[in-house]
């Protein structure tokens, strides 16, 4: 077989896929990346190059909501034929072996490609007692992780209990689950964070970790592209958070005309994703533009942040990891007096927050 | 029982943010005009409602020249009414939209016939006239 048979450029042309398709393709996946137009003919260039890449997906205290995102990631079918070509050598749900096979396949891909695959991970690690509450084949997942990470070139943390220990590691975190990244500190780690995250931004990291390597980073290891702007920054009710015009309940006149969600709770400015952009089900809609506020499923311990209908004025119980306050001054200073006397109330709401349908009206703080 | 059927419509009135894109492009297109260089803005990028889209559509318009790419699903190729600002809708192969571009350029790059496509076409042309010949001998 000839060196170019083996790779992508080779089974593009046998599906007779023309290099105008494929241009057509990379302009997509770099316009979704925020990369500039020459990056997408290079793009192009280094994908059809690219030879089979061994992955190896680790499933931990996890939903399976990452992997059904993935699965239905609607965008071009010739996205798939790119991840047809990745040799996805272990994976739980979408492996045909079962039981010591499926375990023996894993271990025979981490010996065939040690040093070169790509590891990735979803869901978070408990480690109390051991780490006896979640284990795979008699193994716990810390041994597992541990094991598997040894050989990866790279791992790539899946949703936010793989990035921040997501639900799992919620208050009061029974499991003792945490993030990857406590366990792993000898390889790169690509945070995608979210619940789950947006599936072409799962698909265009790897696509971007095939061609240009490991993408620029943030401080918490999320690649810039798609995590570089707030929800907020992109959001096409952003001029009415500027005019000042919120909407006060879900059912009111500011509602229906579609102003900005702000005060019903919208975790839009400290949450870092491109759903406002690239969207959600196919490019239809994200939360927001359906009349919900972002609930801010991708950033670190979202469901211990207050609750999902306090406006971020009102303070939040971990104002530590959301930095909210710089924001929330001028849009509603009048919010805030009312919560923040209520100091043993607000504790007990911490740890046992019930949403009333006050709540939803945004007449909690009255 | 009757089929619960619940209607939502959110208002998504104009916001501005067409007239600002406006803007830019007239700059981009100075720019081009003068030194060469192209630009693409994505359009999916932007924080538009759909009345902003709709109002940056209309004041673009169309110009002469409307190219169809039919290539992995369906691709719109319009030039607008101001000459080297160009409107690109690229869609998949069951007509789901893939990408929204503008390109400030004098011609789409997408499309030029790709160097790949035609060392490819050489040799498919070559083997048709291979064939012809076959089937032409005596």
């Amino acid at each position: 077989m000839s060196d170019d048979k083996q790779r992508l450029a080779g089974e593009l042309q046998r599906h007779g896929i023309t290099r105008r398709a494929f241009m057509k393709f990379c302009t997509s996946v770099a316009s979704a990346m925020a990369l500039s137009p020459a990056m997408a003919t290079q793009m192009a260039d280094r994908l059809a190059a690219i030879q089979r890449q061994s992955v190896i997906w680790l499933s931990f205290q996890e939903c399976t909501g990452c992997t059904e995102s993935i699965t239905r990631s609607h965008k071009p079918s010739l996205e798939n034929l790119i991840f047809d070509f990745v040799s996805l050598d272990y994976h739980h749900t979408l492996q045909a072996a079962s039981g010591h096979a499926a375990e023996e396949a894993r271990e025979a891909a981490m010996k065939a490609h040690g040093g070169k695959y790509i590891l990735l991970v979803d869901g978070s690690i408990p480690i109390k007692d051991g780490g006896v509450y979640s284990t795979i084949a008699g193994m716990t997942n810390l041994d597992m992780l541990e094991h598997m990470a040894k050989d990866a070139a790279a791992i790539v943390a899946i949703g936010s209990c793989a990035a921040f220990g997501g639900l799992p590691a919620a208050a009061p975190n029974p499991t003792g689950a945490v993030p990857v990244s406590d366990i792993v500190h000898d390889k790169p780690i690509i945070n995608i964070p979210g619940c789950p995250p947006i599936p072409v931004v799962m698909t265009g990291v790897l696509a971007h970790v095939l061609t240009f390597g490991i993408p620029e980073l943030d401080g918490m290891g999320r690649p810039k592209a798609f995590y570089g702007d707030t929800i907020h920054d992109r959001c096409y009710r952003r001029p009415y958070y500027d005019r000042g015009l919120f909407a006060k309940s879900f059912d009111d006149e500011g509602a229906r005309k579609g102003w900005c969600l702000y005060e019903l709770g919208c975790k839009g400015p400290i949450t870092h994703n491109a759903c406002a952009t690239v969207k959600w089900n196919n490019g239809t809609s994200f939360p927001i533009q359906s009349g919900h506020g972002c609930i801010g499923c991708s950033e670190p311990d979202f469901w211990d942040a207050g609750g999902f209908y306090k406006a971020l004025s009102t303070g939040s119980a971990n104002p530590g990891s959301w930095a909210a306050a710089s924001l929330a001054v001028g849009a509603a200073a009048g919010l805030a007096s009312g919560f923040l006397n209520k100091g043993a109330k607000a504790e007990a709401e911490r740890k046992h927050q019930a949403i009333t349908v006050d709540d939803m009206r945004g007449k909690s703080d009255e | 029982m009757s089929p619960l059927s619940l209607q939502i419509e959110v208002a998504q009135p104009k916001t501005g943010m067409a007239r600002a894109v406006l803007g830019e492009l007239l700059d981009h297109l100075k720019i081009f005009a003068t030194s060469g260089l192209t630009r693409v803005i994505d359009i999916q990028g932007l924080p538009l409602s759909d009345a902003d889209r709709d109002e940056l559509t209309g004041l673009l318009g169309e110009g002469e020249v409307s190219a169809q790419l039919n290539s992995f699903g369906q691709s719109q190729i319009n030039e607008t009414r101001y000459a080297g600002i160009w409107w690109l809708r690229h869609y998949t192969e069951d007509s789901a939209l893939l990408s929204e571009l503008i390109e400030i350029t004098d011609m789409p790059d997408i499309l030029r016939s790709q160097q790949a496509d035609i060392t490819s076409a050489i040799e498919h042309l070559a083997q048709t006239i291979g064939q012809q010949a076959q089937e032409n001998k005596p």
